[in-house]
């Protein structure tokens, strides 16, 4: 069991098909809490937190193991592995989407299908690429989270919210909005914003939906479209949603095209 | 302050202050922090004048032309997006996050900002209202502290990551810091041996000249110590310790640090040289006796020779030849102890077989005496391109310790043979050292090679297998030792291999 501890992974829901939510960069898996209750009648969910990232074991954090996409898309294939899960549906928020690439690319035995929310397998512009930042991008974002060490850890205190849509399940998650260990978080941006996994596409079989959100800085229409373009089996869907984080503010279109796809 | 005093008007009272003032509206407007509201996307929709000028935001356009990250860097938007926004949304607040706000001439302002969620009456978000104050100077202060401690924690990297021992302690010799190098030498975790007194690392009658070295610190001055220190195991180390005390005004001695290196290494090497040196001198010594002995030998020889001619009677003839077959021994030994020193400046062509003869030789009387059976099997080997003086050295030291584990009788096998060596095959002579004597455990087999390793009590210098190891090696031949313990089958196996000159 020891994925399952250091990923803080929550199964949840019933059904013969599984389905997992990956968060991306800068959340945790309470970011997926709209879209999960429309699923968990039918599915069976697999939750969980990166390492560095929400209720993650932050022991379990190994500077080499976690230099590159590599070994957070393992992590995902032993939490499989530990739950004896041999298909999954795969939905993965930004970074997610090329950690679930990854994971695929290694055992595609196991992934059924996968969602991309946002992707982008380069955030640099490089050459005729257009990822959307400069290098200089990434370093003024890593020096926007160092100087936010402590204010972000501060705001990590423990917090009761009202307006619990699940309250049955939702008590134990309060504590850990989007809690990320402060270094680990500076290393998980630079893994997320600095790597480059274009030459990963072409290797992935499974049948995979992208979903692509109006005005995304982060992963714009033109990086959706390519990251389309080198998928050999994806469908491209544009949403009318906005921004970086359609299942957090238009979960009902995101719930949508999940299902129709699914 | 009486009624008159309070109607005068301009004193800068509470009265003089009228509701007007107080409104909400015109609190925000004249607010020296800029305060926006802006939908979940980032759109403006509010802007209170100290955000407008703060911005220099382009005034002739609507205020909802805008969004919030058209005002943040890029690195910025990142943050606001992957961060920010999806966390605001979750809890409901953030505060004092600290950005840099992009104003429309491309200057930057570093800003701290607050921020609350709003919903609508359905509980639904529908925006974020954010607080912004400049943070200019507390974000100098705070580049300032950032880069010293950046410069800190790469020292701290080098102390802790070091080889050798280094650690912090306070004036009374309590542990502070203990770094890799402390873990390595001494065994104990820093866990173990924060807040411990140092005096607990050295054996009991070194505590002493530690105290006296950690007395003479309040006065500046710098200790160097070669001393022994104990270790997590019981085992002592040998080690070389320099503290060096830091004082604060005035002249106070607050703390100092140990930096602490394992010389047992060192200790043993220069040992194991001075002791190979009074070998070498005492072979020396051992192989001009024996040149002084040869001479009056002969003469010795020539008159008993002369003696028997002269002499008729039976009885008297049988004591000569009894004194020549003694002196012939006195002759063999003063021979071959002087061909251990004879070192020929160059290798040889060494005949093997000749080589095992004359080895046995100096022994046969003791292996006899003690009921040990020798086979000499090294008449088929090809002769060994090697230095005579430094073989026969290994094998003399190799039938020694056959012998002295075989006190009680047994069998002793000298062989050599022309083999190729399947791992490599590579081709040369093996020459094998067999005997069924006591044997040795893992433990044993494991150190022999060991300078100073001995289980032979008083007699043993320990250096016999570590020169023979090191004269094995110089004549670019390997060896490897087995043995067994078991009471039914004990013994050791010595096995060399020099490969055949046109291999090497």
């Amino acid at each position: 069991m020891k994925a399952i501890r250091r990923n803080n992974v929550k199964v949840l829901g019933s059904g013969e098909r599984t389905l997992m939510f990956a968060h991306g960069y800068g959340c945790d898996q309470n970011m997926w809490r709209h879209v999960v209750p429309s699923f968990a009648d039918e599915y069976k969910i697999v939750l969980f937190d990166y390492v560095g990232s929400g209720c993650s074991d932050p022991s379990a954090f190994d500077r080499t193991r976690y230099s590159t996409l590599r070994g957070y898309a393992q992590d995902v294939v032993e939490i499989l592995d530990e739950l004896d899960i041999h298909t999954v549906n795969f939905v993965g928020h930004s970074v997610s989407s090329m950690i679930g690439a990854l994971a695929s690319i290694q055992r595609p035995e196991l992934f059924e299908t996968i969602t991309m929310i946002g992707p982008s397998p380069c955030y640099i512009n490089q050459g005729d690429y257009v990822g959307g930042f400069e290098r200089s991008d990434i370093e003024g974002l890593l020096e926007t989270l160092e100087s936010n060490h402590v204010a972000w850890a501060a705001s990590m205190a423990p917090l009761i919210m009202g307006n619990l849509e699940t309250p049955e399940y939702a008590a134990e998650l309060e504590a850990s909005f989007c809690r990320m260990d402060p270094l680990l978080a500076h290393h998980f941006a630079r893994v997320t914003f600095l790597s480059d996994n274009r030459k990963d596409l072409p290797k992935v079989s499974a049948k995979t939906l992208i979903l692509q959100c109006q005005k995304d800085v982060i992963a714009g229409m033109d990086v959706g479209k390519y990251v389309n373009r080198c998928l050999p089996n994806s469908q491209f869907v544009v949403m009318d949603a906005t921004g970086h984080c359609p299942h957090m503010s238009a979960p009902l279109e995101v719930t949508e095209a999940l299902r129709k796809f699914l | 302050m009486s009624a008159h005093e309070r109607s005068a008007g301009g004193n800068g009272s509470a009265a003089e202050v009228s509701l007007e003032h107080l409104q909400p509206a015109v609190l925000l407007n004249q607010s020296p922090s800029g305060q926006v509201f802006v939908a979940l996307d980032g759109t403006l929709l509010f802007g209170n004048p100290a955000f407008l000028r703060l911005s220099q935001i382009d005034q002739t356009l609507p205020l909802e032309a805008h969004s919030l990250q058209d005002f943040l860097t890029p690195g910025g938007v990142i943050f606001y997006e992957t961060q920010f926004a999806p966390t605001l949304l979750m809890r409901g607040f953030l505060s004092e996050i600290s950005i840099e706000l992009l104003r429309q001439d491309g200057s930057k302002v570093p800003v701290l900002v607050n921020a609350v969620l709003s919903r609508d009456r359905d509980e639904r978000p529908i925006g974020f209202s954010i607080a912004i104050f400049e943070a200019v100077q507390r974000k100098e202060y705070e580049r300032e502290l950032l880069r010293s401690r950046r410069e800190l924690e790469q020292i701290a990297e080098v102390v802790r990551r070091s080889a050798d021992g280094i650690i912090s302690l306070k004036p009374d010799g309590a542990i502070q810091s203990w770094n890799t190098g402390a873990e390595r030498i001494f065994g104990f975790s820093s866990h173990e041996m924060i807040g411990q007194s140092m005096l607990s690392l050295f054996a009991d009658n070194r505590q002493g000249e530690i105290r006296e070295a950690m007395s003479d610190l309040g006065d500046g001055t710098e200790v160097n110590r070669d001393t022994t220190g104990l270790q997590k195991s019981g085992a002592t180390v040998e080690l070389s310790i320099s503290l060096t005390p830091h004082l604060e005004a005035p002249g106070t001695l607050v703390a100092f640090s140990a930096i602490i290196r394992d010389i047992s290494a060192r200790k043993l090497a220069e040992r194991a040289l001075l002791q190979n040196e009074k070998l070498a001198s005492m072979g020396r010594l051992a192989s001009s006796i024996a040149h002084e002995i040869n001479n009056p030998l002969e003469a010795v020889t020539n008159l008993l020779y002369i003696l028997e001619t002269r002499i008729s009677d039976e009885e008297s003839k049988a004591l000569i030849t009894t004194a020549q077959e003694e002196l012939a021994r006195v002759s063999h030994v003063a021979t071959h102890t002087l061909k251990f020193h004879k070192q020929s400046s160059g290798r040889t062509m060494l005949d093997l077989g000749a080589l095992g003869e004359s080895v046995l030789g100096l022994y046969r009387a003791r292996l006899q005496n003690s009921g040990i059976a020798v086979i000499n099997d090294c008449t088929r080997a090809s002769p060994l391109f090697c230095f005579e003086g430094e073989l026969r050295q290994v094998l003399v030291n190799l039938v020694s310790n056959a012998f002295d584990a075989m006190r009680n009788g047994g069998r002793l096998v000298l062989r050599s043979r022309d083999v190729t060596l399947w791992s490599s095959a590579l081709r040369g002579i093996r020459i094998t050292v067999a005997d069924t004597g006591t044997g040795m455990d893992a433990m044993t087999l494991s150190q022999i090679f060991e300078p100073f390793f001995s289980t032979k009590g008083i007699g043993g210098t320990g250096l016999g297998l570590w020169i023979t190891k090191d004269l094995v090696e110089k004549n670019e031949g390997t060896i490897k030792v087995r043995s067994s313990v078991d009471p039914a089958n004990s013994g050791t196996v010595v096995s060399m291999f020099f490969p055949h000159r046109s291999e090497r």
